[in-house]
């Protein structure tokens, strides 16, 4: 499925950098969140034309997010080449990502599900509100998680929730109990994500080898950084915060402690999958049995968001 | 997120409508003296139709700690300055004051504060604000700790026990049977109002008169109602304006502290409809009017301590505007509602309030 084009009006040859800066950033992409839709949609057999607009819209929402939350960051990579806004120009960064959410709209209104754009408007409305959000919060080393959580609720969880909720509402379900218990899966995938994905800046489970403490580097404490150093004296935050490697973080946290915290946190996000768990039951209980496929796919997910299993 | 650790078996989860026959019990706690239903805080917007999550644990497997804390936390004593030392000021301005009189009055109060957090605990947790907000309220119901019908319980008895302390102190001083009904009213209208504006339901009930009540019956029953009822108690030691900036003072310094509270959980409280004073204005603006206040607390307890003690006074001005400037200056630099330097000048205000009501009390010992 060619998720960069599904109207022929979609990336027009005229616009030539725009079209390679596309190709780049979506080349090394793993695409999670168009096969999730995809997964689901299979249950709910969608026609064709409607599971691609869905793959395509989050993610181009997706990737709209990256090429702004790129140049805000000032990362100088995505997904292991030169960010858009350092390879070509700042400016075209945010024109690409604005053409990006341009587009959804222009296709999700030529669909013409009402509820479905209201969605998704809404949904990317969140987005900016968390990136808003998050980007008060740099240098500010004492964030809690609980405040991290909100941010992340907003920013992240936002499209996992469209990503489980649209297909849905493409079918034109709008059973009530079941958005709300969707919307809460949503939001524990959605930290549940978010949260391996800040292990990852630690090298937790980091089978791809991606670069780490990027967060740090960039001024940001992530919910796992937030976790070890709660406890810490003021002297011991200010050298966490100028460690540049994982070494320089074992000795300042101490090897054996950093660990038994990555324990308490797997432990406490255990917890969240077990909740998550139970909200899967609910919604067994609520689907009709012609879908209850997808509540077996989405007990799947935690394993693969943040136990980070294949 | 918050949640218990699991017991020794797999946790239980149970979720449930308010439709259901057995919602009110789980939520008040009336289960059977084995278990605890643990509301789980939800990310999501609640409504009327709401569905609530209850996490259902064993009571060994609850860990609290000691009675004594747990009261503490329940009755708010951290915040029991802002209720008594008002009082405790305009006292140290009356040399001889009968010390049953003073105590009895203390007595009263401290029971009437405990009393009324009780209260706002038990009906918070019902209306599932603290559910939405995961550092709203004393989280004393929400962790297990006590069951919300004890909490209920325990509101009423120390009620009744504030009514029992005031009346030897009401029999003396008949004037503050006028200024305990005037009190009495602006607290329920106030009390009134904040709970019309912490509903989470839409409708024309959610206005601007709400919060704006809502906080000036909180300056009036923070301040100078109690620097006023101090001041009869004690047969006026002080004259009447100086009582009113000494209230004054004190009150918007308490306003200070809510509306301090109400930046932080503003982007809770918007998505959940809660109508305060930093949703109305946003942030940015309301975070300019907090600093205001700061600047005016200060200048009120300037203006209360002019002339008295020269030059102590001029020092001690100095230094309750220099505290409050100083906490007005770091709320406008804020950047963020979820800045980590909001819950820190939280704290502070309560130390500025007791430092101020030190720094007059002795003036008056001196």
């Amino acid at each position: 499925m060619n998720l960069k084009v599904y109207a022929p009006d979609d990336f027009p040859s005229y616009l030539p950098k725009l079209n390679a800066l596309y190709d780049d950033l979506f080349s090394h992409g793993k695409g999670f969140r168009a096969k999730l839709i995809q997964r689901i949609s299979g249950h709910l057999r969608l026609p064709d034309q409607t599971v691609h607009l869905l793959a395509q819209t989050i993610e181009f929402i997706h990737n709209a997010s990256l090429l702004h939350d790129d140049l805000i960051d000032r990362s100088p990579l995505r997904r292991e080449k030169t960010a858009a806004w350092l390879k070509y120009t700042p400016e075209y960064a945010v024109l690409a990502g604005d053409y990006l959410l341009a587009r959804v709209m222009v296709n999700l209104s030529r669909h013409g599900n009402l509820a479905l754009i209201q969605y998704t408007a809404e949904v990317i409305s969140d987005l900016l509100e968390g990136e808003w959000i998050q980007d008060s919060l740099i240098e500010d080393w004492d964030v809690s998680l609980l405040q991290l959580d909100r941010v992340h609720d907003l920013k992240t969880a936002s499209l996992f929730k469209w990503c489980i909720r649209s297909p849905f509402i493409a079918a034109h379900n709008d059973v009530a109990d079941l958005h709300r218990c969707l919307e809460e899966m949503g939001s524990l995938l959605g930290l549940l994500f978010q949260r391996s994905d800040d292990l990852l800046d630690f090298d937790i489970r980091n089978y791809e080898g991606k670069a780490i403490l990027g967060d740090l580097q960039s001024g940001y404490m992530n919910s796992f950084a937030t976790f070890l150093t709660r406890d810490m004296s003021e002297q011991q935050k200010a050298r966490f915060r100028d460690c540049k490697t994982k070494q320089e973080v074992y000795s300042v946290v101490g090897e054996e402690s950093f660990f038994s915290k990555l324990e308490q946190f797997d432990e406490h996000n255990r917890k969240v999958i077990e909740l998550f768990e139970h909200h899967c039951e609910q919604l067994a209980q609520i689907l009709p049995g012609d879908v209850q496929g997808v509540v077996s796919d989405f007990k799947s997910l935690p394993g693969i968001l943040y136990w980070r299993k294949v | 997120m918050s949640l218990q650790d699991p017991p020794k078996t797999k946790p239980s989860f149970l979720t449930i409508d308010r439709t259901h026959p057995d919602f009110q019990k789980y939520l008040l706690g009336e289960l059977p003296n084995a278990q605890v239903a643990l509301p789980i805080q939800s990310l999501h917007i609640n409504s009327r139709e709401e569905k609530i999550t209850f996490q259902i644990l064993n009571r060994d497997e609850v860990k609290k700690p000691s009675l004594l804390k747990v009261l503490a936390r329940l009755m708010r004593l951290d915040l029991v300055g802002l209720t008594l030392l008002p009082v405790v000021t305009v006292f140290f301005e009356k040399s001889g004051i009968l010390i049953e009189h003073a105590s009895f009055a203390l007595l009263s109060l401290l029971f009437l504060h405990g009393a009324i957090y009780c209260r706002n605990d038990f009906v918070d947790h019902l209306s599932g604000i603290d559910r939405l907000n995961e550092k709203g309220g004393s989280r004393v119901i929400q962790n297990g700790w006590i069951r919300a019908v004890t909490v209920r319980r325990l509101s009423r008895a120390l009620l009744v026990l504030a009514v029992i302390f005031s009346l030897p102190v009401l029999v003396n001083s008949l004037n503050l049977v006028w200024l305990s009904a005037l009190g009495g009213g602006i607290g329920i209208i106030g009390y009134s109002a904040l709970r019309r504006g912490r509903e989470l339901e839409s409708g024309s009930r959610r206005t601007s008169a709400n919060w704006i009540a809502g906080d000036l019956s909180l300056f009036f029953a923070l301040g100078p109602l109690l620097t006023f009822g101090a001041n009869i108690v004690a047969h006026d030691p002080l004259p009447f304006g100086r009582c009113a900036l000494l209230g004054s003072g004190f009150g918007i310094l308490a306003v200070s502290y809510v509306e301090i509270r109400h930046l932080i959980s503003v982007v809770v409280d918007d998505v959940a409809g809660l109508r305060t004073l930093a949703v109305e204005f946003g942030f940015d603006r309301s975070k300019r009017f907090v600093a205001c206040l700061f600047v005016l607390a200060g200048l009120c307890f300037t203006l209360f301590l002019v002339a008295m003690h020269w030059p102590w006074w001029v020092l001690a001005a100095a230094l309750m505007l220099i505290l409050n400037l100083g906490l007005a200056i770091r709320i406008w630099r804020t950047s963020s509602p979820l800045a980590s330097s909001l819950p820190n000048i939280l704290k502070e205000t309560l130390i500025v309030h007791l430092i101020c009501g030190i720094i007059v009390i002795g003036f008056a010992i001196l």
